[in-house]
């Protein structure tokens, strides 16, 4: 079984590994404590408190606030409810012309806005860019991964969510109940 | 009493096989793997035996086939199979084919073949109907059963692409046939040989179903000799080991790759869902040649949602994808298995116990009637790959987020979408017929991962040994020169770590009488990949053609020729290059061509992975270095403020002035966002008020249609009345 110390996690998660290394780690058996270095390594990295309880981005976490689990950007933006999609929560820029297509493809491309969108989500805390993909005007906003919080750190890791009030466990999704209290405002 | 193991029924077997999994839920009902725990190395030196057998079949008939699918480019797959057509151990190559096999010795079982036509020791099957396993004609199986003594223990066979199936416009991939009947030669699940050699009716009858038929012939000949020396490999095994290890042993290895799979799952992944949606367009509206058939443009959706569940075990659901409709991009369940397959065997189970354990653990819902699940009896499935590809490197995009999750970052991986395919067909430069697909996109690009860039043609989700073939085997297979191979600059998903660039062949039509060329221009229209964590997907697929040319002319003056598409396109713009028609295509084509036209054909660029703006600015000048990426789109996708310093012939970077840059790109990107709601209560007053193209009405109206579940959450989600439609 392999085991990597601390610094090793450490130079992964900031690209500083050589090739002959990263090889070794695709091809080994892996490591069983991984997960543990892992958060150690990214909560030494972000400028606030919070504990992470799960990295679901290279920007975003699902960290434990007051007792509830919430989605934190690296800048230090919150998102809120973990349950709740964030991209939702986003700014949002959406090409849907060939100029905005032209921008940021070769000038050969042909897409066809007409027929499809690019859509980009931008983090409003930093501007960083989150998510881009293409879809057909109309198309829904999916919730990309909602992860089972309860069943990852009770069944798998064995043990509680660190902090958190609520350990149920299986796939939550709130959004729809976000996206409903949106529309009767607006209504209103 | 049957041929089977233990004189039971064929039938009687696969029942048992299917009643033990169900009511033990371990393969076979194996609740100990007794012959591993006993003596694990001999467990182990039996395991390596079979596998050396089908990676050995594979490696050594490469060299018995004719054809450039199955020698430059590796278009094969060998595998062992239970009596009950389970899976024991595959080679590398196709691996999509190594469950679509599976399926075909399943169906011959359930469809009684051991009464009718009857299967004997030495007896040959050979197929490549969807409804009986296959995918489509081009992929070829061909089944041997292995007897031991007088019972049959087991199948060995292989799969290769033909490249000339005998179809409506040549090659292998029928681009324009709206139904079956324009696919070329269906081998519609039959005994083809019997004592290890083909009936003479079988290669009579591809002989007049190909325009390649010697590629063809070698290729059955490849085929089955690898299936008979894996079959009589596993008799040498038998002869060491005894039999009852054997089967005991095959089925052990089965439930362990079963156990391993959850394992990794538990080990290394995250339970919970993940969702997006597939999206493809092909403007076929208007097009010559066109079968009045396919009378619309086709619009389809694939919507994704894979559960990652607490037991391990993995759901994918299809639910609310389009309907199947006349034109070649329907799959079948043993397509989307077979799709499946491939991806479980890249993502999750692709080491250890790689077989039809790690199967057991993924059930998929295919709505029946869409397409992915198409039930119309003459459907076309010629370019299923369109779909499935492009669909399961969705979901392998999907899942990289599990990977990253849990800090395994060397293993996230963008996989990337098929590209558009290329069929050629008349008359060769030695005057003789031809037609083939030319399978350069056998080696086009990966997305984007998380601790590197993609890989630069040296990728198919289809066949992880991908391989492009060399120019000068395909300007010997068709009338045609290669002006030039090269990647074409910006073409990737830009990211952090951005996608494989793009590349593109210029050809020059050389030396025929009459050819003509067929493009599926499929992702004519936009890229089905997303980015991952803030990259981009990769471009649009695009073509140029450029007919009646001056090239003679050219040539003869020792003029410079044009190697690259933007070398085209400026030669036409300063009149050097002329051309009676000259067209870039954005979506797909036939085209009669002749000597001194020029085809231009490009494959596109992977997703990328995370913000441009993070990438290290030295990689960024790596790819200006190497032609990837140009001065323009370095500062303006990365922030890279750069010069070429002619000194020490260079491209360079200011440090200080990259990351004032930088900053004010997202300060840019802030200021031209809305927030997330507000665009969402706008576009929802669009949809109440069905403001949206015609096309896409139609193809949301059908699959809210096709699927009410979809509709009710489409509703959902844009807050629509109950009865809203399009």
């Amino acid at each position: 079984m392999s085991e990597y110390s601390l610094e090793v996690i450490r130079d992964l998660v900031n690209r500083k590994l050589p090739w002959y290394i990263l090889k070794e780690m695709m091809s080994a058996p892996k490591d069983k404590d991984r997960f543990d270095k892992y958060i150690k390594v990214l909560q030494e990295k972000v400028p606030w408190k919070e504990r992470i309880l799960l990295p679901i981005h290279e920007h975003l976490y699902i960290v434990e606030k007051n007792g509830e689990a919430i989605v934190k950007a690296k800048c230090g933006y919150e998102f809120g409810d973990y349950r709740e999609n964030w991209l939702l929560k986003t700014l949002i820029y959406v090409r849907d012309t060939p100029e905005k297509f032209r921008e940021v493809y070769p000038i050969l491309a042909t897409h066809e806005p007409k027929l499809q969108e690019l859509r980009e989500h931008i983090c409003p805390g930093c501007g960083a860019m989150l998510y881009v993909y293409g879809i057909n005007p109309g198309g829904m906003v999916n919730f990309l991964f909602l992860p089972d919080l309860g069943s990852f750190y009770n069944d798998w890791l064995g043990k509680p969510i660190p902090g958190v009030k609520d350990q149920s466990k299986g796939v939550q999704d709130k959004t729809i109940e976000m996206i409903k209290k949106w529309v009767e405002k607006e209504k209103k | 009493m049957g041929i089977g193991y233990g004189k039971k029924t064929l039938m009687e077997l696969l029942e048992e096989d299917e009643r033990l999994f169900r009511e033990t839920k371990h393969y076979y009902g194996i609740k100990e793997l007794k012959n591993k725990e006993e003596d694990p190395l001999k467990y182990e030196r039996f395991h390596s035996r079979l596998l050396t057998s089908v990676i050995g079949a594979r490696e050594s008939v490469k060299f018995v086939a004719a054809s450039p699918a199955v020698r430059e480019y590796g278009e094969l797959v060998f595998g062992l199979y239970t009596p009950e057509g389970d899976t024991v151990a595959l080679s590398t190559g196709i691996l999509v084919h190594v469950h679509t096999m599976s399926a075909f010795a399943k169906w011959m079982i359930r469809n009684n073949y051991e009464e009718e036509p009857g299967i004997r020791n030495g007896d040959v099957f050979a197929n490549n109907e969807t409804w009986a396993g296959g995918v489509h004609t081009a992929d070829v199986q061909t089944l041997i059963p292995i007897f031991y003594r007088d019972e049959l223990i087991g199948w060995a066979g292989g799969v290769t692409h033909e490249l000339e199936v005998g179809a409506h416009e040549h090659g292998s991939m029928s681009i324009f046939s709206p139904e079956r009947f324009g696919e070329g030669y269906h081998i519609s699940a039959e005994k083809v040989g019997e004592n290890d050699e083909y009936y003479n009716y079988y290669l009579n009858k591809i002989r007049v179903s190909s325009r390649m038929p010697n590629w063809w012939i070698m290729d059955e000949k490849a085929r089955l000799a690898g299936s008979i020396m894996i079959r009589n490999e596993v008799l040498r095994v038998i002869e060491e080991f005894g039999i009852d290890y054997y089967m005991r042993t095959i089925r052990e290895i089965i439930e362990d790759g079963r156990r391993e799979f959850l394992i990794k799952i538990k080990e290394r992944f995250v339970p919970g869902r993940f969702k997006a949606s597939g999206f493809q367009c092909q403007p076929w509206k208007g097009l010559p040649h066109l079968h009045p058939l396919i009378r619309e443009d086709m619009v389809n959706q694939v919507p994704v949602e894979v559960n990652v569940n607490a037991d391990g075990t993995i759901h994918i659901d299809f639910e609310g994808s389009s309907p199947w409709g006349y034109h070649p991009y329907n799959c079948t369940p043993s397509a989307m298995d077979g799709g499946l397959w491939v991806t479980i065997t890249q993502i999750f189970a692709y080491d250890g116990k790689v077989n039809d354990g790690a199967y057991l653990c993924v059930t998929q819902h295919l709505p029946k009637g869409s397409i992915v699940n198409a039930d119309y009896k003459y459907v076309a499935t010629s370019i299923a790959w369109a779909t499935l590809i492009p669909t399961y490197a969705l979901i392998g995009s999907l899942l990289a987020q599990g990977y990253f999750a849990r800090g395994f970052l060397e293993e996230v991986f963008i996989p990337s979408a098929a590209n558009s395919l290329y069929n050629g067909g008349g008359i060769n430069q030695f005057g003789e017929t031809v037609g083939l697909s030319v399978f350069e996109m056998a080696a086009c690009q990966s997305g984007g991962r998380a601790v590197m860039d993609g890989i630069d043609c040296g990728y198919t989700l289809w066949n992880p040994e991908s391989d492009q073939g060399n120019a000068e085997l395909w300007e010997l297979l068709a009338p045609i020169v290669y002006l030039g191979r090269r990647f074409i600059p910006n073409s990737m998903g830009h990211g952090m770590y951005r996608g494989g660039t793009g590349w593109a062949s210029l050809w020059m039509i050389w030396n025929t009488s009459r050819f003509n060329i067929a493009c599926s221009g499929q992702i004519s229209k936009q890229p089905w990949v997303p980015g991952l964590f803030g990259g981009y997907p990769g471009p649009a697929w695009h073509g140029i053609t450029a007919i009646d040319t001056n090239m003679a002319e050219l040539i003869q003056k020792g003029e410079t020729l044009p190697h690259t598409f933007n070398d085209v396109l400026e030669m036409v713009k300063s009149n050097k290059l002329q051309a009676k028609k000259f067209d870039i295509h954005n979506r797909p084509y036939w085209e009669d061509v002749k000597t001194y036209d020029l085809v231009g054909i490009f494959y596109t660029g992977g997703a990328g992975y995370g913000d441009p703006i993070e990438r290290d600015p030295e990689l960024v000048l790596k790819d200006l270095e190497e032609g990837k990426l140009t001065a323009d789109f370095a500062e303006k996708m990365y922030g890279v403020k750069c010069s070429f310093d002619e000194k020490s012939r260079k491209w360079v970077y200011d440090v200080e002035a990259t990351k004032k840059r930088r900053e004010e790109i997202r300060k840019e990107r802030l200021a031209k966002a809305v927030p997330a709601k507000d665009w969402y209560l706008s576009e929802r007053e669009k949809i109440l008020r069905k403001e949206l193209p015609d096309d896409i009405k139609r193809g949301l109206r059908e699959c809210m249609t096709i699927s009410p579940k979809w509709a009710k959450e489409y509703r959902e989600f844009w807050q629509l009345p109950e009865e809203f439609t399009f």
